[in-house]
């Protein structure tokens, strides 16, 4: 069903219209929530509550996306969780994923700023509208959507090597990017 | 900043990345590979590969599930018709999820489908409408398509061969897209990389402007490229966008011999890229 009419079926506070967004994108966005999380059971939680956001925020929101908006939600609410429920164990892809992000931060003997929540968003935008649409997407991919090397590359159609170099190279540029714009 | 912060901003990224990244397919390289080499056999068997290539794949699915699209002729050229639900595909062009009313302009008539009966009605995409060439040609890269009351974007893709050695210039092929010197371009990409600077365009476009275009038989014979050959060749999908926002996706640039393949012309280049 198209996005569109899905929205017309909150509108209309239609329960199908949860039903239609699961089947259309809850593969995805759970498959998400559990790299986040690494366990069924929190993901399968993780999604339900997610359902249960885009019903009471739509309307009035009327998302121009509506699949990266129930995952942008998901996404939130999964790594609430995961932070509130994070013990010793660090083992799931979106723990690798901080690891790695870790490498784009510039080094704090620079001038230490209290950098905004919002404007390191409107930085990031800015450096994924400047690389490739395949690059940005690869980034996307595996720090947004939480996927691992093994599913970037079956996407993608890239070897999980090459996806790995690709990672590489983007985190570098990412963190020149960062010093270059903002002197972080 | 540390890095829970970096993390929490990118869950705050605008929707569009995060839709694009969603939908992309998978083995859309592989799939090209197998198109181009389909390409070749045709030639081989000394068909008209055009039309056979729109008619045998016309409304299905392809090895990797994508939807191959239905093709329709038009004005001397093919165009594809867009699924609308293809979100991935429509995000490539720069096209919404939705026609509106608004958005329809003037009729221009019916095309015709792949086995040349009469195919719907076509219209002027009307964001496009004021997009011209300095010569006063409107960009033809993009029209809407209504067909029992469902409406949906026609992609140009190809020109109409009258033979297998038909081609075009490559400023008569940028014409489609109302583009017709470097200040129009806002950003090409080849492969991986990006250029945005006027510079870098500058000098790509006196690179392709200057380049010998050629059809399929001259390329062939002076190539001399078997099938698996020009299957396996390495290959850098190009993508052009217009200050318009008018996008070029299906030209494809293979390094190892230095040509340009774009809607089935070869332009070979003096200088590699």
């Amino acid at each position: 069903m198209q996005d569109i009419k899905i929205l017309d079926l909150f509108f209309a506070r239609s329960e199908e219209a949860i039903k239609q967004l699961k089947e259309k994108y809850g593969k995805p966005v759970l498959r998400m929530a559990y790299n986040i999380l690494y366990d069924s059971l929190d993901a399968e939680e993780c999604l339900n509550d997610s359902l249960l956001a885009v019903w009471n925020t739509i309307p009035p929101k009327r998302p121009d996306n509506l699949g990266a908006y129930f995952a942008k939600i998901a996404r939130n609410i999964s790594i609430s969780k995961y932070r509130k429920k994070h013990a010793e164990k660090r083992n799931s892809v979106y723990d690798l994923s901080l690891e790695e992000l870790s490498e784009c931060i510039p080094s704090t003997e620079n001038v230490e700023r209290n950098i905004e929540l919002k404007e390191i968003t409107k930085l990031i935008e800015e450096y994924l509208d400047s690389i490739s649409k395949e690059n940005a997407d690869i980034f996307v991919m595996r720090y947004f959507l939480c996927l691992s090397l093994k599913e970037i590359s079956k996407r993608t159609g890239h070897s999980e090597r090459n996806i790995s170099v690709k990672l590489f190279r983007i985190r570098n540029s990412l963190r020149e990017y960062l010093i270059k714009r903002e002197g972080m | 900043m540390n890095v829970n912060k970096l993390s929490d901003a990118i869950g705050h990224i605008d929707e569009r990345f995060i839709a694009s990244a969603m939908n992309r397919r998978a083995n859309k390289k592989r799939r090209r590979f197998a198109a181009a080499n389909f390409l070749i056999l045709v030639l081989v068997a000394g068909f008209n590969m055009t039309t056979l290539f729109r008619c045998g794949s016309s409304d299905k699915k392809g090895d990797d599930g994508a939807m191959i699209l239905n093709v329709i002729e038009y004005n001397g050229a093919y165009y594809e018709q867009v699924d609308m639900n293809d979100t991935y595909l429509l995000d490539m062009y720069n096209l919404p999820y939705e026609i509106t009313s608004e958005m329809v302009g003037k009729n221009l008539g019916s095309g015709k489908n792949a086995v040349g009966e009469k195919y719907g009605n076509i219209y002027v995409y009307a964001p496009y409408s004021k997009i011209t060439t300095k010569d006063g040609r409107t960009c033809r890269s993009v029209y809407v398509s209504e067909e029992n009351g469902e409406y949906s974007f026609l992609l140009f893709c190809n020109i109409v061969s009258f033979d297998s050695n038909t081609h075009m210039e490559f400023t008569e092929l940028m014409s489609f897209f109302g583009i017709d010197e470097a200040e129009d371009i806002e950003s090409m990409t080849i492969g991986d990389e990006k250029y945005i600077s006027p510079e870098d365009i500058s000098c790509l476009y006196d690179i392709f402007t200057s380049s010998l275009s050629m059809g399929s038989d001259d390329f062939s014979s002076i190539n001399d490229v078997g099938t698996d050959e020009f299957a396996h060749m390495e290959v850098l999908d190009m993508r052009i966008v217009s200050k318009e926002g008018v996008v070029i996706n299906n030209m494809m640039y293979y390094s190892g011999i230095n040509y340009i393949r774009w809607a089935d012309n070869y332009f070979r280049l003096e200088e590699g890229l």
